[in-house]
């Protein structure tokens, strides 16, 4: 019986030592596999010219997106509205605006808060669609606009042709 | 014929006694290094009926070393600078090559124009492993100004730009600069490649990170994590040590 007793202490004292592997999950912390997305863009959108594509997160084979932080500037407040497209579906059909960082000078821009403000999101994306935020200019000048999108990608294990924008994705460890 | 040698190991009646039993205390009273314990789940007090509390079960959890950087990383920031002569072409501004005992994490990057651009400018920095990893692009809003003080929207010499990568050893990334000028909204530039441009800009890069290292800075000969801890409480260790 003590030999039973002590063996189980053993057996306890190795399972208390044991080490664990937590998972991250991948829309918190980047897996090991992962890629960094961190993509910025600064372009003159014309007025009257509709909605037209601003900033796209380029298509990686077998690779699923992960935006976590986005931020759009402009100059002045209500002079151009934005839209996510994910392949040909709009993410919100409601166009939002972002609240504008930067200011016009004679001959040149001044930042207002410093750096460009950043929204925390989520958007989970695969590799078949393209994910691109899109712009509208609503004055009659040309209005510059500046925006960056951070993230990453984490390879997704499934096969390319059968990927729906419904289905989940494991998370992704590298297992010791 | 010579009788065949019986081991009379089962009849000792002292070592039978002992059988099972393992010593509490480690073999030597050295500090070990546990670059593991970054999330502890404090199941192991005592109940308040006085149970034992080695009936509770306890766990070190681990925190990848390219998310949390343990006790023993090392943060570095490896700064570049070049000069860039002409438009619309790419420029090499610099090199890491993670070194053979230790996996390179970035976190951030942040850069500087020190002169050449202008008004309005473009450029972009690319990041190559060697295949295209990351491309981004910033502008000069306030050529008047210092870079930490607005030159630049989306980062400057000391506001890092997010940027999320590691290196597993031996690997490279090199990191490239593209000076554009004006663009529209296509993205295409006003100047063409190889243009000159004058004067030539330069640029100057710093990534920051940490150096997190794959093997376990314990006493005696490094040893790779990936073989978990070189600890006495190893049921495995224990039973070798009891001679089984």
């Amino acid at each position: 019986m003590i030999q039973e007793a002590l063996l189980a202490g053993a057996a306890q004292r190795a399972a208390k030592n044991l080490v664990i592997p937590v998972r991250m999950p991948s829309y918190t912390d980047i897996p090991f596999w992962g890629d960094p997305v961190t993509i910025t863009r600064a372009r003159p959108v014309d007025p009257g010219g509709g909605w037209v594509d601003f900033l796209e997160v380029p298509v990686r084979n077998l690779n699923a997106r992960v935006i976590y932080r986005y931020g759009i500037t402009t100059e002045t407040a209500n002079v151009a509205e934005f839209r996510w497209i994910l392949g040909n579906t709009l993410l919100s059909v409601a166009p939002f605006t972002m609240t504008p960082g930067i200011e016009r000078h004679l001959d040149r821009f001044v930042v207002h808060p410093y750096p460009v403000n950043l929204r925390d999101t989520f958007i989970f994306a695969k590799s078949k669609y393209r994910l691109r935020i899109q712009v509208r200019n609503l004055t009659i000048a040309q209005q510059y606009v500046w925006g960056i999108v951070y993230g990453w990608y984490y390879p997704s294990l499934e096969s390319p042709n059968e990927i729906t924008p419904q289905e989940g994705i494991d998370d992704t460890v590298r297992d010791f | 014929m010579v009788p065949a040698e019986v081991s009379r190991r089962d009849d000792d009646i002292d070592r039978q006694y002992w059988r099972g039993w393992v010593p509490e205390a480690p073999r030597q009273g050295h500090y070990q290094a546990e670059d593991d314990q970054l999330l502890m789940i404090p199941t192991n007090q005592m109940e308040e009926n006085g149970a034992n509390p080695q009936n509770h079960a306890w766990a070190v959890g681990t925190c990848p070393m390219w998310n949390c950087p343990n006790f023993w990383a090392d943060p570095f920031e490896y700064r570049f600078e070049r000069c860039v002569p002409t438009w619309e072409q790419e420029y090499l501004m610099g090199t890491i090559v993670a070194p053979e005992m230790s996996m390179v994490v970035v976190k951030s990057v942040s850069y500087e124009v020190i002169s050449g651009l202008g008004q309005y400018d473009l450029f972009e920095f690319s990041m190559k492993d060697p295949i295209l990893k990351d491309q981004w692009e910033d502008m000069i809003i306030d050529i008047g100004v210092p870079a930490s003080d607005g030159k630049y929207v989306f980062a400057s010499d000391v506001k890092p730009l997010p940027l999320e990568y590691h290196l597993d050893r031996n690997n490279r990334l090199s990191f490239f600069v593209k000076a554009r000028g004006i663009v529209d909204l296509a993205g295409n530039s006003n100047h063409f490649p190889g243009e000159i441009l004058n004067p030539n800009a330069n640029f100057r890069l710093s990534v920051q990170g940490w150096l997190a290292p794959l093997r376990k800075n314990v006493d005696g000969a490094p040893r790779p994590t990936d073989l978990g801890n070189m600890e006495f409480a190893n049921l495995d260790e224990a039973l070798y040590l009891e001679g089984r």
